[in-house]
């Protein structure tokens, strides 16, 4: 197609998808004027009213058609088709509405645990902290005999943070099996 | 034997650019009117009329707009576009140059 007359067709193929139904309606009063003209010319040529609608009507023979070559002509088929198979797709679906609840239930925890999952790891392991220079964050762990990490008692912790000079700053956290004891 | 008022293939696009450029008008008023310029000798079906009509809209040659008739019926009437036009003038510069060498064909003498 060329590209100078893109506008109109657009234009054009915009509207017979909004207005699908005007457009539809619009080509029938086309024709019915076309046929309405048809037979008032067979009544002026000495037809009865009924004959000269039939001849109109024998020689709109096939209009029907011509209207789907019109429809075609709108290129618009690709679309109303899809419409069509979803209003299907929602009718059949509705039918067996048990299972098609069953099927929506288990696809929406399925997507929510997985992308919960996801979006857990991704916080926690795929992002740098939300610091400022995060790669200057350290954890310190301490050793024993018995251990490579063990923790910190709260007083070494006080110790640590009051004493140190090549931290900016300590904090500490506890896990819920080891009771501060002040 | 051909029937006379067999239209040659393609050139009821260039006739209805034709009519459209002299006055707006509706797809019965086209029939008529070509009918009329023609002597009776072109005459176009309903089933190829307004399929024909609604290509050339499609291709932005013609447009279509919903007016009152004289008789105060609404009716969908075309007109030629500017590229309508200019899509008038390339088609029959091509039909004068095919019709006349057909023409030199024809009249070639016998013998």
């Amino acid at each position: 197609m060329p590209m100078q007359n893109w506008w109109f067709t657009a234009r054009l193929r915009l509207r017979s998808i909004l207005l699908g139904r005007r457009v539809e309606r619009e080509l029938d009063e086309e024709l019915q004027f076309h046929l309405e003209h048809k037979i008032e010319e067979g009544i002026a040529n000495g037809l009865s009213p009924k004959e000269a609608r039939y001849a109109a009507m024998r020689a709109m023979d096939g209009l029907e058609q011509r209207k789907e070559e019109m429809r075609d002509m709108r290129r618009i088929h690709w679309l109303t088709d899809f419409l069509d198979d979803a209003r299907f797709a929602i009718r059949s679906l509705s039918r067996t509405s048990g299972l098609t609840a069953f099927v929506v239930i288990t696809l929406a925890l399925g997507i929510g645990m997985t992308s919960a999952t996801f979006s857990m790891v991704d916080a926690l392991i795929f992002r740098p902290y939300p610091v400022p220079h995060p790669s200057d964050i350290v954890t310190l762990a301490s050793t024993t005999h018995d251990s490579n990490i063990d923790d910190f008692s709260y007083r070494e912790y006080l110790d640590i943070r009051d004493k140190t000079k090549s931290y900016d700053g300590v904090i500490a956290n506890a896990g819920m099996e080891a009771p501060i004891r002040r | 034997m051909s029937k006379p008022n067999d239209l040659v293939q393609g050139t009821l696009d260039l006739l209805l650019l034709k009519i459209l450029a002299l006055e707006p008008l509706h797809g019965w008023a086209i029939s008529l009117r070509l009918k009329s310029i023609s002597g009776d000798v072109l005459q176009v079906s309903e089933g190829s009329l307004y399929p024909a009509l609604h290509k050339l809209e499609q291709e932005g040659w013609i447009t279509a707009e919903w007016k009152q008739t004289e008789n105060n019926r609404r009716a969908k009437f075309y007109s030629l576009t500017r590229l309508g036009r200019r899509q008038l003038e390339s088609e029959a510069a091509n039909w004068r140059r095919l019709s006349s060498a057909i023409s030199h064909v024809i009249q070639l003498s016998e013998g």
